[in-house]
């Protein structure tokens, strides 16, 4: 399997439709996702995308640098600011190990990052099996 | 996995009967299903070809899906209250007198492939509780809880996740 060490930067600017969606398609009815006045008192700046749609996301965004038939095993991700809408974010990610499994098969971890205003809002890392 | 667990003597004392022990299992009102997967593949705008295939869409479902299945619908006709998802993270909410919370950080691992036609059944587990501490947000603590996911009908463990939660008072709120 041959992908580039490091992704190119995907641009995506957040609207609230992302983040009510992201929510409802996920089945998350918590109402920091979609109902603003209840973010606000949460001590929000607004709603936020959640957990599930972020992951989904940054799978997507690795996924399209690899092979179809790549499988996503493991992921850990961290949520250091809320995603709000209007935020404008870059999604990057890179290669940071190569490995083999106890199946003999090719893994990958991979970091990736959401950033907004040039600071890291989310930060994950998946390992990814090469099939 | 489970760097984040600790002995119950260090819990506080309303969540050490629940401390370390599978809680509320609860099985799938729906079955996996093709047209939840394109619907959540389009929010995320995963271009996967499995997800969008003409006619055997779904065949393959997102990782990112394995806690969504267990999640009810908001509203249902047959039932006169709407049950909660994560509802051991809701007991731990209101035990320790903490209205808010967020969820830091989540850690998933995958070991069985999830297929349309799955109920799938979970389990939670209270596996760590932290001190209280303030942030931006408000005083509070954080806490873990693991969730195991099965194929019910075929009885194989699909993947677990470890999610880190921040239960807090929002400042100003008594």
């Amino acid at each position: 399997m041959s992908i580039p060490e490091i992704f190119p930067i995907e641009r995506r600017v957040i609207q609230a439709f992302d983040i009510v969606m992201g929510a409802a398609a996920s089945r998350d009815w918590q109402p920091q996702h979609h109902d603003h006045q209840h973010a606000l008192a949460m001590n929000l700046p607004g709603i936020i995308m959640n957990t599930t749609t972020q992951v989904g996301m940054l799978h997507g965004y690795a996924l399209r640098w690899a092979e179809a038939s790549a499988r996503i095993r493991k992921w850990k991700i961290t949520m250091k600011q809320p995603i709000c809408a209007g935020d404008a974010i870059e999604m990057r990610g890179q290669v940071r190990e190569r490995m083999t499994n106890a199946d003999g098969e090719e893994m990958l971890l991979i970091a990736l990052e959401i950033s907004k205003n040039d600071i890291a809002a989310t930060t994950a890392q998946i390992w990814m099996q090469c099939i | 996995m489970n760097d984040r667990s600790q002995r119950a003597s260090e819990v506080p004392e309303e969540l050490r009967d629940i401390f370390e022990r599978p809680m509320f299992p609860e099985l799938s009102e729906d079955v996996i299903e093709a047209g939840a997967v394109r619907l959540f593949a389009s929010v995320v705008q995963d271009s996967h070809p499995d997800y969008w295939a003409e006619g055997r869409g779904g065949q393959r479902i997102p990782p990112a899906m394995l806690s969504v299945w267990n999640r009810p619908v908001a509203w249902n006709p047959n039932r006169l209250h709407s049950p909660q998802a994560m509802r051991l993270h809701f007991l731990v909410k209101e035990r320790l007198a903490l209205p808010k919370a967020v969820v830091v950080d989540s850690e998933t691992e995958i070991v069985g492939e999830m297929a349309c036609g799955d109920h799938v059944r979970s389990t939670q587990i209270l596996q760590a509780v932290g001190p209280i501490r303030s942030n931006r947000l408000g005083t509070g603590r954080n806490w873990t809880i693991r969730v195991e996911y099965w194929a019910d009908q075929r009885d194989i463990l699909l993947g677990t996740e470890v999610m880190g939660f921040y239960g807090y008072a929002p400042k100003g709120c008594n």
